[in-house]
């Protein structure tokens, strides 16, 4: 039996360990981005290194092999969607000033035309103060294209970086983790095992689910939008894709910009209409045949907490903290559930 | 023959291999297939035990099965010594089917390297290769119905 003061001792150094942790993640958190691909790669290939391992051939020559093929699937892709998403960025750039200058003209006319049929707004200065706003939204994003740019290059060194890290990520993560197990003292083994292990379980199950369920979500998207012919529909599709990741709000993006894209092309809100059942679909087939199949909502979580871990992943880390906001809420979760169960051991 | 052993030599884990011959040694994983065991050490972790050094106090909740690759270890109930189990023998198995409070303090009676399975990770073995799983349950009913018949024999 360990008396009071030793627990509450032991309780206050864990404390103090674990916020040290995470202010120092918090300082390095801008370097941190090519680290967590890696991580998220490396769970995905895991798996089948393991299974060609257990056959007993070299983790370096498994590790190997599976690298190659995942290199050579990626190129593959790059090679027939580098093309696609080049024309329609060179697309959208080249438009760029003429679709915004589209944009606001059509903003004006639905101000002028909800100020003719529901007058009432118009009276009371709703139209003028939402139109206003709308007008300050697209010209403060037209001046922050810079630092989207700067973050651009951060992506082309993270994408440059993350072969080399998850490389040695699946080469030797085992073997850190097996140094790092004969460190901690007998006492504490089981419940390390179980957190470790746990983790592996939950952050496995969601990363694997999500990178399958960005890309199936992203060709269907992709798929729909070409069907009712919207521009730039293959990229739109990949942010779709991405932001699917964002429980709740993730799905709404992808429609919002295909509405815009749409409202500019065709000047007719009927669009609005098409896209909206493009996304539809698209969502009734994510909830009813993808993530019953790949379990990608590996993270049992209440609804209320997961709203609360993506609104603080923004207010932290904008929308890198949105997409990681789940699983690390399912991480503390599944850490804080296994030493409650475990704390009588220690009293 | 020359190529085929430069071949095994370049590709075959030789440790790996020799740590599945030593798992076919442990009555446990009787019948199981070389695929089977090289799940299972895929699964495993390995920690060494000082002689002396406790793996795990009665009445804590159980949730590892433990094999012992090396070394020997003692059982102690009230005190007393009431087993001793050495290389290829294995404890803690009922922990793999429910996490109830382990009824004898185990501890290291010289430097032993054990393999630990966590009860979650057999669980995914099971899913993974279930006929497997039923030879492993099998051999473990088998060895408590034994256990249950010994202390019947005590009783009387």
């Amino acid at each position: 039996m360990v008396n009071d003061k030793t627990v509450t001792a032991k309780t206050i150094v864990l404390l103090v360990i674990t916020g040290i942790g995470i202010w120092f993640l918090y300082s390095v958190r801008n370097i941190l981005m090519p680290f967590v691909v890696s991580a998220m790669i490396a769970y995905l290939l895991f798996p089948i290194v393991k299974k060609i391992q257990k056959t007993g051939v070299k983790r370096v020559v498994a590790v190997s092999i599976v690298y190659i093929a995942f290199i050579a699937i990626i190129a593959i892709a790059v090679y027939i969607l580098v093309p696609i998403i080049t024309y329609e960025l060179n697309n959208f750039i080249s438009n760029f000033n003429d679709n915004i200058a589209v944009l606001k003209k059509y903003i004006t006319e639905l101000q002028k035309y909800a100020g003719k049929h529901v007058p009432v707004l118009r009276d009371a200065g709703i139209l003028d103060n939402l139109a206003g706003k709308f007008h300050e939204f697209i010209s403060r994003e037209i001046s922050n294209l810079p630092s989207y740019m700067k973050g651009l290059f951060s992506v082309f060194s993270t994408i440059l970086l993350v072969p080399v890290i998850t490389f040695f990520y699946i080469l030797s993560g085992d073997k850190i983790m097996d140094k790092l197990f004969e460190l901690i003292p007998s006492r504490y083994v089981e419940t390390s095992l179980s957190v470790f292990w746990e983790i592996d379980e939950v952050l496995g199950r969601f990363i694997r689910g999500q990178i399958l369920e960005a890309t199936i979500v992203a060709v269907l998207s992709s798929v729909g939008l070409l069907i009712i012919n919207l521009d730039y529909a293959f990229l739109i599709g990949i942010i779709a894709g991405l932001s699917n990741a964002i429980p709740y709000l993730g799905p709404v993006v992808g429609g919002t910009i295909a509405a815009i894209v749409g409202l500019i092309q065709y000047h007719n809100p009927v669009i609005i209409l098409k896209v909206g059942m493009v996304f539809a679909i698209v969502q009734f087939i994510d909830n009813n045949f993808i993530q019953p199949i790949i379990l990608s909502k590996g993270v049992n979580l209440n609804p209320v907490i997961v709203i609360f871990a993506v609104m603080a992943g923004a207010e932290v880390y904008g929308v890198i903290g949105m997409l990681l906001a789940v699983p690390s809420a399912g991480v503390i979760s599944t850490v804080v559930g296994i030493l409650l169960k475990d704390k009588k051991k220690y009293i | 023959m020359k190529i085929m052993s430069v071949f095994k030599s370049f590709f075959i884990d030789k440790k790996f291999k020799e740590d599945i011959t030593f798992l076919k040694k442990v009555s446990l994983f009787e019948g199981l297939n070389d695929v089977a065991l090289g799940e299972l050490l895929t699964i495993s972790s390995r920690k060494t035990y000082v002689p002396g050094e406790v793996v795990f106090e009665a009445g804590t909740p159980g949730k590892v099965l433990y094999i012992i690759k090396s070394g020997e270890v003692e059982g102690i109930k009230n005190g007393k010594v009431i087993f001793t189990l050495k290389e290829g023998d294995y404890f803690g198995e009922i922990a793999l089917l429910d996490e109830t409070p382990r009824t004898a303090t185990v501890r290291a009676k010289k430097q032993s390297e054990l393999l630990l399975i966590y009860k979650v990770k057999f669980d995914g073995f099971i899913l993974d290769d279930p006929l497997a799983g039923v030879k492993v349950l099998r051999s473990m009913a088998s060895k408590i119905i034994t256990r249950l018949g010994e202390l019947e024999e005590h009783g009387k």
